[in-house]
């Protein structure tokens, strides 16, 4: 890609911006959104790497859920710092992403029918959570044990460091994005969404470039779940790996722009902040009407601008 | 809540509560209702064209968007019914619609689109799977074992087990 080099250098601005942020003093309010925003962004970079090919999946949260589990169970059980736990998270998550991404590739299960695959998949990981009860807490859900100023278990009292454990998971999210969108294994991926016999035809291993793809968001997606975790103090199915956190990650998606560099991520800056806002004017309970809203603005969106806001074309 | 009292009935040694039978009663007249709409109605035999082949529907005449809203009506009239029905047995909550959505799904994909006589019987089989799991082990993995009948389909059967092959 001819715009490769401007890409990597609009990554640095925004790195350099996200930084300066870290300087300017600001309430803790606006800390807290600016860590969601960072941990949703990330997410939803995590989701559009293999929708890229046309692989939509609907089972993100079982990642997301995943990686927030496994590293606290980890942590109140044995004491295992989340510094190591995360990359366990990881581990199961791929292990995950392959087992339901081996046989839906090598059948041929593709379009809605993945969709519907990973969705299931999804509600599956839910529930055995649920189940489990005497291990995962079921509904009730873990809290992870407060342990004051404690780094090497990725707890803080400065709220900042948060914001910057977010937004250096979202820096790494967008640096894979960017060398996997312009490497190989990117035009591998748009030729599969282009037409994937022909693809084949041509040498793309198929089978292997999206298995890729999804273990590696999967991957991804389970670090940002380990960071919510710590950072959210508190995880429960109906939180980390209820459908609607899926949902939720297609519609930033969407709203921003799948198949754009900075889409998925323009997505969740400009959604999370409306969910909070409605929070705040409505309440805990009415909180939900932000769904009402994405429902507006995704209808709004798809006539204006069918791609995304931040539309690429798709090549 | 009915203002007539029906009894319960007793078959091999299990009791069904009159919800319950009304329920079953209902659903099966709205279904032999739909059969009749899809297959004795001009709407619903153009609802049929449009699913089997939607140029070929255009070329001899139909409308397709007009018969596109009428398919949404008619699927958010079931699903209001379904859901008065549900009402009977099952407690109600404001966020309860989800996970019946799924099932939905589930069972829509299992029969195989378009299929309605591959509906009627994966929901048979997914519902029979999901209560006798529920019955030997926990609610739980009743729906589990759903989920994963579902991806065995789609593994085996990628049109579901009444479709047509695409």
């Amino acid at each position: 890609m001819i715009k490769g080099i401007s890409a990597y250098k609009s990554l640095l601005v925004f790195a350099a911006i996200l930084t300066l942020l870290i300087v300017v003093p600001m309430p803790c309010y606006v800390l807290h959104i600016l860590t969601l925003i960072c941990i949703f962004a990330s997410l939803v970079t995590c989701w559009s790497l293999p929708a890229r090919a046309d692989v939509i999946s609907l089972g993100h949260a079982s990642f997301f859920g995943i990686g927030a589990y496994i590293p606290t169970l980890l942590f109140l059980n044995f004491r295992m710092t989340p510094l190591l736990g995360m990359w366990v998270g990881a581990v199961v998550a791929v292990v995950l992403a392959l087992l339901v991404g081996y046989p839906c590739f090598r059948f041929g299960v593709k379009g809605i029918y993945f969709a519907i695959a990973t969705l299931v998949m999804a509600e599956g990981v839910k529930l055995v959570c649920v189940t489990l009860r005497n291990i995962t807490g079921g509904m009730n859900g873990l809290s992870v044990t407060y342990m004051g100023n404690a780094p090497l278990y990725l707890q803080f009292t400065n709220p900042k460091l948060y914001y910057v454990l977010a937004f250096v998971l979202l820096l790494l999210t967008l640096y894979v994005k960017h060398r996997i969108d312009n490497g190989r294994i990117g035009f591998f991926l748009s030729a599969i969404a282009e037409n994937e016999v022909a693809a084949a035809s041509l040498g793309v291993e198929v089978l292997n470039v999206k298995l890729q793809t999804l273990a590696i968001s999967a991957a991804l997606c389970a670090l940002t779940g380990t960071v919510y975790a710590q950072f959210a103090g508190y995880i429960s199915p109906p939180s980390v790996l209820s459908l609607d956190v899926s949902i939720k990650i297609i519609l930033f998606a969407i709203v921003g722009g799948i198949y754009s560099f900075w889409g998925p991520m323009f997505g969740a800056f400009l959604m999370v902040p409306i969910s909070e806002a409605l929070r705040l004017a409505l309440g805990v309970y009415a909180g939900d009407m932000a769904w009402v809203l994405y429902g507006c603005l995704i209808v709004i969106v798809i006539i204006m601008r069918p791609q995304g806001i931040l539309a690429r074309r798709k090549f | 809540m009915l203002p007539v009292k029906l009894p319960a009935i007793s078959v091999g040694g299990m009791t069904f509560g009159s919800s319950y039978i009304l329920v079953f009663v209902a659903s099966l007249i709205v279904f032999l209702l739909l059969t009749l709409f899809l297959t004795r109605t001009t709407m619903g035999c153009r609802l049929r064209a449009v699913a089997e082949d939607l140029i070929g529907a255009q070329v001899v005449g139909i409308n397709y968007k007009r018969v596109y809203l009428y398919a949404m009506l008619l699927g958010y009239l079931l699903g209001g019914i379904s859901a008065f029905l549900l009402s009977f047995i099952f407690p109600i909550t404001p966020s309860i619609a989800l996970d019946f959505i799924t099932i939905a799904i589930v069972v829509v994909v299992t029969g195989g689109e378009g299929s309605f006589r591959g509906t009627a019987v994966a929901s048979l089989i997914l519902g029979c799977a999901h209560c006798l799991l529920g019955f030997y082990a926990t609610t739980e993995w009743g729906t589990i074992a759903a989920f994963f009948i579902l991806l065995l389909v789609l593994l085996l059967r990628p049109q579901g087990l009444f479709g047509v092959k695409a």
